[in-house]
């Protein structure tokens, strides 16, 4: 297992070097940069911003600065902003972490107890309803959706602010800025609730219903345990194995934050930083936000493989 | 033997079926009896209804079946059961081991756990009297090295093992009565004989009944007391093991002796019994058999024959051929 593990972590280099190459190298050749972006500049001033901030150097060259920076954990320096990149990502990435763990969380708890309600009881009216709700809810756009919420929630009944994170001019601390956030945090962790629930909760339906078809469920009755113990015990650990895996996607998901949803709720996240640098072309922002996920994709891939070993003895006795 | 009140009675079992094809009769109004101590055998081809048999005296079939019918067990009405009743007896009084060793052990869990488990949910006793029961049991089906076989998970062990703690945790709670739905098919030869002969050790030493499913018919000359002959959903020659080998009356029956190899004796090719199995909807009445029998009568295809002995002995058969007034009218 030690050596294993030892092994895997060595197999991370080469894939994140390999992952470096492809960032920096598919943003270095767009043509255009941040300096381009911006038609008063002169000539001569063009050239002091190029020498400022070493576009004037060969592209090779700028991957190894590029790379060598990485390596002291720095991610590069945005021209937008002009401050590091790693703290601007610091400075939104949280806003977006909050909201996609409150969601990750309802998302995963919601569609788990609805995939095992509506396997257990298949074809039952429940399972229908619930099968055209969810569906129907991943069908709506989330810009719809996010609008239609505003609408009804925030505008008609005033139950929840309509976007922002904070209340304007409000300067609450402690707890009251904690029920702050959090008033303001309720619809758009709905929105992405809503979007993400249809297909996980058809995911655990389809794996409860494959697992309680097997012999061994068969074997647990035959045995005269109870019914709950039968499906919580026996079928519903097998049913959750191959979740482990997308449950690790979900990892890189919780930093990469939400762009649509967080555009139309005003929402101070990463996501939409994202897009803004797009738009302005601050390529050293989006390398190194790009590069951060790839890490975190990674080290989620690990984790999943670690956790499936701690999960399933047929993995783990190798 | 035949004076004493059946342990199991089976009386007019039906299991029914809603297909999209229409209703599947897999089980059609069987009887049979399992006394004391007794090895039955119920054999027949391939979707006959001898599965559908065994999970409906379980209880174990889907809720979209409709059981009819009577299942006595000791006394008790098992169709008339609740569900939470049902639940304490499966596993108790009555227990069955499967045809697939290998998948039919949760491979997540150790085999220990899923030994103690069904003594606790059972039996009031502690974890600990539960671990030592366990490893009285797996010491019972004749495994060594007990400690290392409880922490082990399904995977790490053989087909063969693993029917041995099938029979373990199925003989756990001393049931009255034991099920085996072809409990060797799974296996290879060798270790077919070796589950076999536990299997009919345990019933000795412990006096239960056995209900053994099988397509077998050497496994059937070895260990059963009495034979049910099935076809098509239904019961068509049943009797001791040797009325059955010797005198066997029923054309499927005599098919079915006729297509098991002999050992030691050449033959060019084995005999097949024609044809396929029926689909079992929508059977107008008539011997279902007809089509692939070679005494085929008119009265085969339009009517049904009923199962009755033609000297009031235990061996009964479902058979024109056997019915000398109706025939020779």
């Amino acid at each position: 297992m030690n050596n294993y593990f030892v092994k895997r972590l060595l197999y991370l280099i080469p894939t994140l070097i390999g992952a470096s190459i492809l960032i920096f190298f598919l943003y270095s050749l767009i043509p255009g940069n941040f300096i381009d972006t911006d038609p008063n500049l002169t000539a001569e001033r063009k050239a002091e911003l190029y020498a400022l901030y070493g576009f004037d150097q060969p592209t090779i060259t700028r991957y190894f600065i590029w790379l060598g920076n990485l390596f002291q954990g720095d991610l590069g320096y945005s021209l937008q902003f002009q401050r590091p990149v790693t703290e601007v990502l610091n400075d939104y990435i949280w806003s977006s972490f909050i909201v996609a763990f409150a969601s990750l969380f309802l998302t995963w708890g919601i569609a788990l107890v609805i995939g095992v309600i509506s396997a257990t009881k298949q074809y039952s009216f429940f399972d229908s309803f619930v099968t055209i709700l969810v569906f129907g809810a991943m069908a709506i756009p989330s810009f719809f959706l996010g609008l239609i919420a505003i609408k009804f929630f925030a505008v008609d009944l005033g139950w929840f602010p309509a976007g922002g994170m904070t209340t304007s001019g409000a300067d609450y601390t402690g707890w009251a800025r904690i029920k702050d956030i959090a008033e303001h945090m309720v619809l758009p962790v709905i929105v992405l609730t809503m979007l993400g629930i249809g297909g996980l909760t058809r995911y655990f339906r389809t794996n409860m219903l494959e697992v309680v078809k097997q012999d061994f469920v068969r074997t647990a009755r035959a045995k005269g345990l109870k019914e709950k113990v039968v499906i919580y015990k026996h079928a519903l650990r097998n049913a959750l194995l191959p979740a482990i895996t997308l449950f690790a996607f979900e990892l890189p998901a919780l930093f990469s934050g939400a762009i649509i949803t967080e555009q139309i709720f005003n929402w101070p996240g990463i996501g939409a930083i994202y897009m803004q640098a797009f738009s302005v072309r601050d390529y050293p922002l989006l390398m190194g936000f790009t590069m951060f996920i790839a890490v975190l994709t990674v080290i989620s891939n690990l984790i999943a493989d670690i956790l499936y070993g701690i999960a399933d003895p047929r993995v783990r006795v190798k | 033997m035949a004076q004493q009140e059946p342990l199991l009675s089976v009386h007019q079992l039906k299991a029914h079926f809603q297909s999209e094809d229409g209703l599947v009769k897999a089980v059609d109004g069987i009887n049979f009896d399992v006394y004391q101590g007794e090895t039955v055998c119920i054999v027949g081809e391939s979707g006959c209804g001898k599965s559908v048999t065994a999970m409906s005296i379980m209880g174990l079939l889907p809720d979209t079946s409709k059981v009819e019918g009577e299942i006595n067990l000791a006394g008790k009405d098992l169709t008339k059961l609740s569900k939470g009743n049902m639940r304490r007896i499966r596993g108790n009084e009555l227990s069955m081991i499967f045809q697939e060793p290998m998948t039919s052990l949760n491979p997540v869990m150790t085999i220990g756990e899923q030994m103690t488990e069904v003594l606790l949910e059972h039996q009031a006793i502690s974890k600990k009297q539960a671990t030592k029961k366990s490893l009285e049991l797996i010491k019972m089906v004749g495994i060594g090295r007990g400690e290392q076989i409880i922490k082990s998970y399904p995977h790490q062990l053989s087909g063969g093992m693993l029917q041995r703690v099938m029979i373990a945790i199925a003989l756990a709670c001393d049931p009255k009565m034991l099920i085996a739905d072809e409990p060797t098919t799974a296996l290879d030869v060798t270790i077919q004989a070796q589950v076999l002969n536990l299997l009919q050790d345990l019933k000795e030493e412990t006096n239960m009944s056995m209900l053994l499913i099988t397509h077998d018919l050497g496994v059937v000359a070895e260990v059963a007391d009495r034979v049910v002959v099935m076809y098509a959903g239904k019961v068509v020659e049943q009797g001791t093991v040797e009325e059955i080998f010797a005198n066997p009356k029923h054309p499927y029956t005599k098919g079915l002796l006729q297509a098991k190899p002999v050992l030691g004796s050449r033959k060019k090719k084995l005999y097949t019994i024609p044809g396929q199995v029926p689909k079992l909807v929508d059977l107008k009445p008539s011997c279902y058999f007809a089509d692939r029998c070679e005494h085929c009568m008119k009265i085969c295809t339009q009517q049904t024959p009923e199962l009755k002995s033609d000297d009031s002995s235990e061996h009964k058969v479902a058979c024109w051929l056997y019915e000398n007034e109706v025939v020779h009218k």
